[in-house]
């Protein structure tokens, strides 16, 4: 177990600030793609680290930190999702150019717009699927872990989101 | 094969997660179908846009200011270890017969020496563990109203566990204040009751946080 988070365990925050610097830009990725909306991400962001915070004392090292902190990530996400039934904002990612860096823009930033906005027209569940899978690499058990549902659920909606995704980007 | 049997299986071609014999089967439809040619090089070109996607996007803002905050707001509840009750209870009742057994070791221990002072009242200031040892019983109370009103969320098999720990932990407390009381002045002996003391707390913490997840 790396020092910063040995520190951050024992309840020093700078040691957690070295952290959040470390995994801020993956989770805050996956917020924005999953919430559609900068102004939420960063709220989903900000959540996702304080339960961190409250949660890490029990971080075992059994994952990486990255993994753990991306599955409160997740978790987070959905749970907010649950709570509030919070409906989606109707504002997806191409009317928030500037929420994407610059590095972003290239090399082709037409067809990582329409990818992105593909990925935002996804119904909640296929589009975490399809993050969490395509984007991220996790497992499908992994998946299922993360999120709560079976894994052949997870199978199924892979399945869906890139025929989906097949017919946005080919219209 | 069919283009619908293709279909079904064109993610694990594409995953490479089917077996050599499958897979050939697949090869061998592609070459004759041009709808399905179309179709994987299309869901490839998916995958593949989904690869350059960036992994990590800064948020526009620094977000640690408000997140410092909030911390900063949490400051008097610490983080506290947060274990499954399955995991942490062979510990708890580990710790506690550790507690229990050294109690009655040292209480017997301290029967066989001559006592160092003679018992003195407990309102009599110079026994400084009795004030101390009073607020422990308040607190422990407190948690255990706490408790009480939370114990219906609690498994059956869950308060077993809690009470059994509970009861050992609380004759740990009695052996050892009652051998404090023989002996005031005996340092190892007041240890031994602030530790039971403190087992206790952290037992009650942990349980009345299992009744609010």
């Amino acid at each position: 177990m790396s020092d910063p988070i040995q520190r951050a365990r024992e309840g020093d925050p700078d040691a957690f600030r070295v952290l959040y610097e470390e995994h801020v830009g993956r989770i805050y990725a996956l917020c924005l793609r999953l919430a559609r909306d900068a102004a939420h991400a960063e709220e989903l962001v900000q959540d996702t680290f304080v339960k961190a915070w409250e949660k890490l004392p029990g971080f075992r090292g059994e994952s990486a930190f990255g993994t753990w902190l991306f599955r409160i990530a997740v978790n987070v996400t959905l749970a907010e999702r649950r709570a509030t039934g919070r409906r989606e904002s109707r504002v997806g990612l191409t009317a928030e150019p500037e929420a994407l860096p610059a590095a972003h823009r290239t090399p082709d930033p037409g067809a990582q717009l329409d990818m992105e906005q593909a990925i935002a027209g996804l119904p909640p569940h296929a589009r975490a699927v399809f993050l969490l899978y395509d984007v991220e690499g996790y497992q499908h058990a992994e998946i299922a872990q993360m999120t709560g549902i079976a894994e052949g659920t997870s199978k199924a909606q892979l399945f869906r989101a890139r025929r989906l995704l097949r017919e946005a980007l080919n219209r | 094969m069919t283009c619908a049997e293709f279909d079904q299986l064109l993610d694990r071609y594409l995953d490479e997660s089917l077996d050599a014999t499958r897979r050939a089967e697949l090869d061998s439809h592609l070459r004759g179908c041009e709808s399905c040619r179309i179709l994987t090089a299309q869901m490839r070109e998916v995958l593949a846009s989904a690869a350059t996607l960036p992994r990590s996007i800064r948020p526009p803002r620094d977000l640690w200011p408000d997140i410092a905050e909030r911390l900063a707001s949490r400051a008097t509840q610490p983080p506290v270890r947060s274990i499954p009750w399955r995991r942490w209870a062979p510990l708890v009742a580990a710790a506690v017969l550790l507690i229990a057994v050294t109690a009655i070791v040292t209480v017997r221990l301290s029967r066989r020496e001559p006592p160092v002072a003679v018992t003195a009242p407990r309102e009599q200031p110079h026994i400084e563990g009795f004030a101390a040892d009073r607020e422990y019983v308040l607190a422990a109370e407190d948690l255990e109203r706490v408790l009480t009103e939370g114990r219906g969320r609690l498994a059956p098999a869950t308060v077993a566990v809690l009470e059994r720990n509970l009861a050992l932990i609380d004759a740990a407390i009695v052996e050892a204040r009652a051998a404090l009381e023989a002996d005031p002045a005996n340092a190892d002996l007041r240890a031994l009751l602030w530790g039971a003391h403190r087992q206790k707390l952290d037992l009650l913490d942990r349980a009345t946080r299992l009744t609010r997840s």
